[in-house]
């Protein structure tokens, strides 16, 4: 019978679209929702990170304290969607600019997610330049002020 | 027309999975999205409100209903009206014991009954009044490699013009009044240590002293410690002594050594009252000579002595030169505003008005290539009665050595050369943390915002 | 052929309605990104809260200095936690502020002044524009913001009687009530216009204290003052447990004349005194004023204190102002290490003559200070505001943050 055939060209093979289609639908959506998540809070972390470092390093760097080492428990997630996130110091300084510039990356590992800030630091700051450390096992940041100059770095569990 | 229908069945079951979920998945309010930062909005209105220790004065007098009434007009008056708090003083206690309790609440004030779903904490420590309160100053000279600070307490030698004092009595005075500001402050305590410092050696066992930029207080007034070594006849008599001297000034010599000790080390020498390099002395080699107003132990170099200290200060070749450096006009002179305003800023409060009979000529410390770095009293045209010099070589922009030279009447108020040494180098004070023991409480503000969560 | 109809037209709802949910699903998660955003917003907004007022910016002194600063904070170098540098505010491009021009030297001027009588004219050529501000603070292109600062208190004070006696009334509020119970220590700034042409005019202080009422408010008269058309200013602090406020007022006889301090350089603390008729072209070359300018600090216990300008046999620095570019205009050396008010009194004949002040450090007279950008307008403003100390005059400090990159959603 016609409408038979009609009924089986059309409708089973939307039939079967259907069984892939709402799944794939559902996943795309709940996947852009978990990717903007991720993203936003990388970025997040990334700016409070920045900031937290930069308090400390001018508090470090006040007078009145002329020598010391502060450590700043970080209140930033180890884990974000449950992934760990690279942390790079690097230098992004003008050579034409007494001051030093930070840029502080974080990459989302499993991901393509990659954010960085920018920190303005005195000339006296000093860090490890490109060396990565990994959320998931640092817990504090630390910086030690000896003979004028604030080295920042950071720590794991204290 | 049965498909058709089935997929409107279709459409109206998504539909109504889709308004099911826009029911159930309701937008956060604004605040909760955007919340303003009740911790740290609570922590700044704490430390604003003990900034004149009125939150610290309030917490231990908790019984008085009028403090804690202020207390509340003050909170109310700095917080947005939108804003719900909640203030509590609890007292630390220290008391050990089975049903120990670490902190009692004492006080209580709120705006509110509720403080609503949504708020946040922050806590102050504060202390009573009886508890020291410590200051932290700046140390002179921990940037520019320098730091150290050297006293002359030579047990060997004696002074003129601080008549009514000893120059171990000023040094002791001296040391409690600028040690704090000092990375190392050292007592020189006999001229074998101020040979030792002459060539350049520490003399004290810290690993911070450094003899380079320091500060050298010669606290014998006129007068200036020398090494039996610069004696006639002895090892370096050819560095301390001048044969062809006229009237027995010999010791000139001396002071050209330690003029060109401050140029070489860059030490900021500073001469406390009256006519600088006026006398040498050691008790030891000038036992039989005494300057004649009877005090034995010292040799009179005269107007001499400073002219060759200048020299030595210009590294420029030694010549005897006897002119003087200084009038002997009695002046009545005043503090400028710089010092004034340092006076309040260190708490050393001097008469602002001093004597002066010894005020130096500001044209003749140019021609050795010095210029004034600080302005002690305000300037009687050429002549300056108290001011810091700062020696500059020709085409160069560094100093090398200065000298503060007050030429004042005795007797010397050594808060004037302590004075004059912090208003030049202006290192700063920062209060610090204080620390109490037993007398300690907590305040505790939590703040949430009106209008529900 | 029903069938076909039936199968066709079922089948293309259906895709239909398929897409439609799909994006209005879609619509829904944006949405709760958007949030998302808006939740990270906030984080930042706190952030670069902190990070403007806990540094002093590099250099440290860079408020009292012309230099552009190379990174952008606000603390006052001399202390710690939230107080700030009341030279480093004055060097803010306020954005509330109108421009002026300078006729005798052709300069812009950013006009901060808060109603007659206070005076404030920064040089606009040092002041930080807010599009540097943003290049300082590393958000350019991302984020913009005001930053407000508001004294928590106001203190105004209005004229109950004009003379015989003189009557004030001082009100003072905070931003949640009345400040009530607190203490107000004034100074009332009596200038005296002398009649001899060879002298200039000069001012007495007359001090004293009260305490407000319920509502926040001092009533005080001057039973010294009985000329109705008696020049004074008046500066009246209020004080209660660590919180304190500043307001002023100031009479002048009846003229159109007055003399307007000008900063000219914060790096060497130099102030002009000009002639109100040479901002903006506003009158005509040739009238004169005689001045008497002095400078006073606030001392802890609220009375005013003279610190000496000019050589050390005068407390003021006296002088004769006249409108024309031809006529230069004096300027006068202000302190570097402290805060004060310059006060100004000026004469343009026997009878006619009034009193300017002009805060050095903007505490001084508790002047607001609105920095950056208009949130009007934006999508999303998350907003923080901290406590803070300025010169020992309590403000509050409100960052208002915005994303100027737009929201998008990534996948």
């Amino acid at each position: 019978m016609p409408q038979v055939t009609i009924e089986y060209m059309i409708m089973v093979p939307v039939m079967i679209m259907q069984i892939f289609l709402f799944p794939i639908a559902a996943s795309v959506i709940m996947n852009t929702w978990v990717d903007s998540r991720m993203t936003i809070e990388l970025q997040e972390t990334a700016g409070h990170l920045g900031s937290s470092i930069q308090q400390l390093y001018y508090t470090m760097n006040h007078a009145s304290i002329a020598s010391g080492s502060l450590t700043v428990e970080l209140d930033t997630p180890p884990l974000i969607e449950g992934h760990y996130y690279n942390i790079t110091l690097q230098n992004a300084t003008n050579a034409n600019t007494s001051i030093k510039i930070m840029n502080v990356t974080l990459s989302l590992a499993g991901t393509n997610d990659k954010t960085s800030t920018l920190v303005t630091l005195g000339e006296n700051a000093d860090w490890q330049n490109n060396v990565i450390f990994l959320s998931n096992s640092t817990t504090s940041i630390i910086a030690t002020k000896s003979s004028g100059s604030i080295c920042l770095y950071f720590g794991g569990d204290t | 027309m049965i498909r058709t229908i089935e997929v409107l069945l279709v459409i109206i079951i998504i539909a109504g999975a889709f308004i099911g979920t826009s029911y159930l998945s309701v937008l956060p309010a604004p605040r909760q999205v955007s919340p303003i930062n009740l911790n740290r909005l609570s922590l700044t209105t704490l430390q604003m409100l003990d900034s004149d220790y009125d939150l610290s004065r309030a917490a231990f007098e908790t019984d008085n209903s009028t403090v804690l009434g202020q207390l509340q007009v003050a909170l109310s008056a700095s917080l947005p009206p939108n804003v719900i708090y909640n203030l509590t003083v609890y007292d630390v206690n220290d008391k050990e014991g089975q049903l120990y309790t670490l902190y009692t609440p004492v006080a209580n004030i709120s705006n509110a009954e509720s403080i609503g779903t949504t708020s946040d904490v922050s806590m102050y420590t504060v202390a009573s009044s009886n508890v020291t309160f410590n200051v932290t100053p700046e140390k002179i000279g921990e940037k520019s490699n320098g730091g150290t600070l050297y006293i002359l307490n030579c047990s060997d030698a004696n002074g003129w013009w601080i008549t009514g004092y000893t120059a171990q009595s000023l040094a002791q005075d001296l040391y409690n009044l600028l040690s704090p500001y000092f990375i190392n402050t050292i007592m020189v305590q006999n001229t074998t240590q101020l040979r030792e410092l002459i060539d350049n050696h520490t003399i004290s066992s810290s690993p911070t002293e450094k003899v380079q930029n320091a500060v050298v207080i010669n606290t014998f007034g006129e007068c200036v410690p020398m090494p039996q070594e610069y004696y006639q006849g002895q090892s370096r008599a050819s560095q301390g002594y001048d044969s062809n001297a006229p009237s027995g000034y010999g010791y000139v010599k001396y002071c050209y050594t330690l003029g060109n000790c401050v140029f070489m080390y860059n030490w900021t020498w500073a001469s406390i009252v009256g006519y600088p390099f006026y006398y040498v002395s050691n008790t030891g080699v000038f036992s039989n000579d005494q300057n004649g107003w009877g005090i034995y132990g010292m040799k009179m170099t005269a107007t001499g002595g400073s002219r060759a200290f200048l020299e030595g200060l210009n590294n420029q070749a030694y010549v005897y030169n006897s002119a003087q450096i200084t009038d002997s006009a009695n002046r009545v002179v005043t503090f400028t505003q710089a010092a004034i305003d340092s006076c309040n800023y260190y708490g050393i409060y001097p008469s602002i008005y001093q004597t002066s009979t010894r005020a130096l000529s500001n044209s003749t410390m140019s021609s050795y290539n010095l210029r004034v770095g600080f302005n002690v009293f305000n300037p009687s045209g050429d002549y300056l009665a108290g001011a810091v010099y700062n020696h500059f070589a020709i085409g160069s922009t560094n100093i090398t050595g200065s000298l503060l030279a007050l030429g004042l009447t005795r007797t010397p108020d050594v808060r004037v050369t302590a004075l004059s040494l912090l208003s030049y180098y202006q290192p700063r004070l920062y209060p610090s943390e204080y620390t109490a023991q037993g007398t300690s409480r907590l305040v505790v503000l939590q703040l949430g915002l009106a209008g529900g969560s | 052929m029903n069938a076909t109809i039936d199968h066709m037209v079922s089948l293309i709802v259906f895709i239909g309605a398929i897409l439609l949910f799909i994006g209005l699903f879609s619509q829904t998660i944006q949405t709760a990104v958007v949030y998302e955003s808006h939740k990270a917003l906030s984080t930042k907004t706190s952030d670069l809260l902190d990070t403007i007022l806990l540094n002093p910016g590099i250099p440290g002194d860079w408020g009292k200095t012309d230099v552009r600063p190379a990174g952008l904070g606000l603390q006052d170098p001399e202390f710690t936690q939230y107080q700030m540098s009341s030279f480093s505010l004055m060097r803010l491009d306020s954005s509330t502020g109108n421009l002026v021009e300078y006729d005798k030297t052709g300069s812009y001027y950013s006009n901060l002044s808060l109603g007659f009588g206070a005076s404030l004219l920064m040089p606009k050529a040092q002041e930080l524009n807010y599009s540097t501000a943003l290049s300082l603070l590393g958000i350019n292109n991302t984020y913009g913001f005001q930053l407000t600062l508001t004294p928590d208190i106001t203190v105004s004070i209005t004229e109950t009687n004009p003379g015989s006696p003189l009557g004030l009334s001082v009100s003072a509020s905070g931003t949640g009530s009345p400040f009530s119970g607190a203490t107000i220590n004034y100074c009332l700034i009596q200038v005296t216009l002398p009649q001899n042409e060879s002298e200039y005019p000069s001012y007495t202080i007359q001090s004293g204290s009260n305490t407000t009422d319920q509502q926040g408010i001092a009533n005080l008269t001057f039973p010294s003052v009985t000329d109705a058309n008696q020049t004074y200013a008046f500066i009246a602090y209020a004080h209660l447990d660590g919180v304190v406020g500043v307001g002023y007022h100031t009479r002048v006889s009846a003229t159109d004349q007055c003399v307007v301090p000008i900063v000219q350089s914060m790096g060497s603390q130099e102030v002009a005194l000009a002639h109100n008729y040479d901002l903006n072209n506003s009158g005509p070359e040739g009238s004169s004023l005689k001045y008497n300018a002095t400078f006073v600090i606030s001392t802890e216990d609220y009375t005013l204190s003279e610190l000496s300008l000019g050589n050390s046999s005068s407390q003021g620095v006296v002088g004769t102002v006249t409108s024309g570019v031809g006529n230069p205009s004096p300027t006068i050396p202000l302190p570097e290490c402290t805060t004060g008010i310059l006060i100004v009194t000026y004469q343009e004949s026997s009878t006619q003559g009034g009193v300017v002040l002009m805060p050095w450090g903007v505490s001084s007279l508790a002047f607001p200070v609105t920095f950056g950008g208009n949130p009007v307008g934006q999508v999303w403003v998350a907003t923080d505001i901290r406590q803070v100390t300025i010169g020992g005059i309590a403000y509050q400090a409100k960052l208002a943050l915005w994303s100027t990159s737009g929201y998008q959603v990534n996948g």
